[in-house]
């Protein structure tokens, strides 16, 4: 904490702390869970998601259910580009759109916001540059990872990442990809202390406040400390 | 509890990356010295291959734990150093292999050995360490994937698909149970890993592979009693699943979930890069170049390997 300064920085900031947010511990244990269970389903989904449906439209369509086959079929027969470009080109324009609209005054920035949104975005379906269900896609992704904003740097770039290996290696691409995000969360130590804890190295104590939220009765029992995760090394 | 220590793996990341590595090579990798078709028998050859590895550990654990590491002498690093790099070669050439052909047709096998290779890298780089703690979470995933292909499949359960109990001669039940204790390295790994386990390895070590068994042998029985297919044996296991009507339409899914296996690149990667350095006493600069170098070998490595898989594939 600084004087002068309503914020206050602490130390180790491990990976599972952008999943809870300080209203979990005043809303009832339910309905904290439920919303800490729907920010991995967004992380993952708007990680993932793009690269997914590229990968499985140009590699693995048998994973697709045969209607919704038939749909992205004809939304994508009109349009000049593979799946993993117009992933790419909805990206770009998406990522302009919201710099820009950081960029400009907040008046201003609203309007330049719901043009593109809405504008734009119609303009390209009605073109046929791009598909339907593509532009449903990345708007999804686009929303879903507002839901974690600490990680929306890295996940911005990573979407990209993933667009480009299930584009030209299908879901083996993605896994891989996925493999190698995952051995680098459990890399770092920030401050001595795994970021990946308490899930990697597993301390089942303090499971109880990672994936849901325990009632408050349990968690005021609890004797967790930081320096007593496994795998930290500090005292 | 033991104190936690730095750059160590714990006994428990030991045991899940042995239970990985040996369930995820007996997956996907094609059995080339295998003989027969899928039936029962293969059981008898899951327990007898069983009790061959355990046999096979045992003088390995006998001179790692009397403090006599072969791997002290430096000639034998380098010979050593020399087998995961040809090993390491194999496998990624096989897998690419086989990802672009049975799987992804229109990936080019060598362009999917490439990204693999630059992954092996940087995991290798990082440590073995956090390809432990990675090793730990793929444990549960695969053992969540193991029961939901079981899972999947139980509506075309049928007893009567066990019988005739043996399809394949007595000497290839012998030969299939060879195959099974020596298709993967994981002995060889104990001998790189040991020095880096923060307790008692034998355990974990003996466990992992009791496990990997019962699941190879689970997977088995499945193959047999839910599935009324003839195919040869030396194949790819599980590209036969999805012949079942349940598991059809996830077959890419199952498939991709398995394929955490990429984790045993990463470790064979890693060991290399071990015995490198045990070899060569290199540190710094010149150890990095080193390492780098053994990726040129290694990539390069790959590229013929999976030549000799089209070679395998053709003759089967």
């Amino acid at each position: 904490m600084m004087d002068g300064s309503p914020f206050a920085v602490y130390v180790p900031y491990l990976f599972t702390d952008s999943f809870s947010t300080v209203d979990d511990y005043d809303d009832l244990p339910f309905y904290a869970t439920l919303n800490r269970l729907l920010k991995y389903f967004a992380f993952i989904m708007s990680i993932a998601l793009p690269g997914f449906y590229v990968a499985t439209g140009t590699f693995h369509q048998e994973l697709i259910p045969t209607s919704l086959m038939f749909t992205i079929a004809s939304a994508e027969a009109t349009t000049p580009f593979t799946l993993m470009q117009e992933a790419l080109i909805v990206l770009v324009l998406y990522e302009i759109m919201r710099e820009a609209g950081l960029r400009l005054p907040k008046m201003i920035g609203h309007a330049v916001s719901i043009i593109g949104a809405l504008v734009i975005g119609d303009a390209v379906v009605n073109a046929g540059l791009v598909g339907t269900p593509m532009l449903v896609v990345i708007a999804v992704t686009a929303i879903a990872s507002y839901v974690i904003y600490p990680l929306y740097e890295s996940i911005s770039v990573l979407r990209i990442l993933f667009i480009i290996l299930g584009g030209f290696t299908g879901i083996y691409g993605i896994v891989l990809g996925t493999c190698i995000i995952c051995v680098n969360i459990v890399a770092l130590n920030p401050y001595g202390v795994p970021y990946s804890a308490p899930v990697s190295p597993l301390n089942a104590k303090s499971i109880g406040d990672i994936f849901y939220r325990e009632s408050w009765r349990k968690l005021a029992k609890r004797k967790v400390r930081i320096q007593n995760l496994r795998g930290a090394d500090i005292d | 509890m033991t104190k936690y220590k730095r750059g160590k793996i714990s006994p428990f990341s030991l045991f899940a990356m042995f239970v990985v590595s040996r369930v995820l090579v007996v997956f996907t990798v094609c059995n080339v010295t295998s003989l027969g078709k899928y039936s029962s028998d293969l059981l008898i050859s899951v327990g007898i291959g069983l009790a061959l590895s355990v046999i096979l550990s045992l003088p390995i654990v006998y001179l790692i734990k009397k403090n006599r590491n072969i791997l002290e002498q430096k000639w034998l690093s380098v010979l050593y150093g020399l087998y995961f790099l040809f090993l390491g070669a194999v496998s990624i050439g096989r897998f690419s292999f086989f990802a672009s052909m049975e799987l992804n047709e229109q990936t080019q096998s060598l362009f999917l050995a490439t990204i693999i290779i630059i992954s092996c890298m940087y995991a290798a780089w990082l440590g073995i360490e956090p390809i432990s703690r990675f090793g730990s979470f793929i444990f549960v995933v695969t053992i969540i994937g193991v029961i939901s292909v079981v899972g999947f499949g139980m509506q075309d359960f049928s007893i009567l698909n066990l019988f005739p109990f043996t399809k394949n001669s007595t000497p290839d039940i012998f030969v299939n149970a060879l195959s099974f204790a020596c298709e993967t390295s994981e002995i060889l790994l104990l001998l790189v890993l040991a020095p880096k386990v923060n307790g008692k390895f034998e355990k974990p070590f003996y466990w992992s592979i009791v496990l990997s068994f019962i699941v190879c042998a689970l997977l088995f029985f499945f193959q047999s009693v839910y599935l009324e297919i003839q195919l040869l044996f030396p194949r790819f296991l599980f590209t036969s699943f999805p012949k079942s009507q349940n598991l059809m339409k996830a077959k890419g899914l199952i498939l991709s979930i398995l394929r955490f296996g990429y984790l045993q690149f990463f470790l064979k990667e890693r060991c290399l890069f071990i015995l490198q350095q045990n070899a060569l006493k290199l540190k710094g600069e010149a150890r990095a170049v080193l390492y780098r170098e053994s990726e040129h070998f290694f990539s390069y490595g790959s590229l013929p390997s999976s030549d000799f898989s089209c070679v395998f594939r053709t003759g089967l």
